[in-house]
């Protein structure tokens, strides 16, 4: 019963709870309570025991019988992007502004309780997203052929918004205004192109009324 | 819309007293899609014009003509 559309949809999950853990790792190795790689082999290992757990999960739900798909509806598809778009944005301001603050407890922690609700927000969007494909293979008019064409136009956005994120920060470090490393450019261009991408499937879709 | 591409699919679907969602029923869509296409926001494929034709019992071109 697997379909393309739905092994892409386990792929995304997959890659989306693989790249957070990489991401927290990245994270907890520039806070020094204990040594680095304490945190990086930690961390690492729950990326992967989550991710296979997520994917046990997704097989479960590619029987379409065990999914309810009863409270999908035309209009979920926008509120469904609109969530991804605010969860996305609390995790990644919560995780940037935690780093800004590692050295204020009182910042800190506000910080951080966000970015772990972006998080875990992110986490139950990622699985609408499956439920919601999951619906869409019992009802083709859920994904047809406008909102396709929408989807293939924000991804040239995201594409585009990737290329312009490189290409400013990589400005910036060629003529010494910062000091960018390789990581932030790869994060930043990452997080840049899934909010782009984002945000034109959004505003699209709510134009389409 | 494209540039001279005009429709009527607005009133051959409101002469069939059918609200955009039950056309949209019919033609396995989202009520979005008949929307966009009723505003000139969307232009239908070939297979999508075929069926609102096939719904209303008429050509294609007394739904779709270009200006």
């Amino acid at each position: 019963m697997f379909s393309t559309r739905l092994i892409f949809a386990y792929v995304i999950l997959y890659v989306v709870l693989t790249k957070l853990a990489l991401f927290a790792a990245h994270y907890f190795s520039i806070n020094y309570v204990f040594p680095a790689t304490i945190y990086i082999i930690t961390t690492v290992a729950i990326a992967i025991s989550a991710a296979g757990l997520t994917f046990l999960i997704a097989r479960k739900f590619s029987w379409l019988e065990y999914v309810n798909t009863s409270n999908i509806t035309d209009e979920s598809l926008q509120h469904l992007l609109l969530q991804m778009l605010i969860s996305l944005f609390l995790f990644g301001a919560g995780t940037t502004a935690s780093v800004w603050w590692k050295e204020v407890p009182g910042l800190f922690f506000p910080a951080l309780a966000v970015a772990i609700i972006g998080a875990v927000w992110l986490y139950k969007s990622a699985l609408l997203y499956l439920t919601f494909m999951v619906a869409a293979q019992k009802n083709p008019a859920l994904l047809d052929e406008r909102s396709l064409n929408n989807q293939r136009d924000s991804e040239k956005w995201a594409f585009v918004g990737c290329l312009e994120m490189a290409l400013l920060l990589g400005y910036l470090d060629f003529i010494g205004l910062a000091a960018i490393s390789g990581a932030t450019v790869g994060f930043s261009v990452a997080i840049f192109g899934v909010v782009v991408g984002l945000m034109r499937q959004y505003w699209l879709e709510k134009r389409d009324g | 819309m494209p540039e001279g591409l005009k429709n009527r699919l607005r009133a051959w679907r409101t002469g069939k007293n059918m609200t955009q969602a039950e056309l949209a029923e019919a033609i396995s869509v989202s009520r979005k899609t008949i929307n966009t296409i009723e505003n000139g926001v969307f232009t239908p494929s070939t297979m999508l014009a075929l069926k609102l034709a096939r719904v209303f019992n008429c050509q294609v071109e007394d739904l779709f003509w270009l200006d």
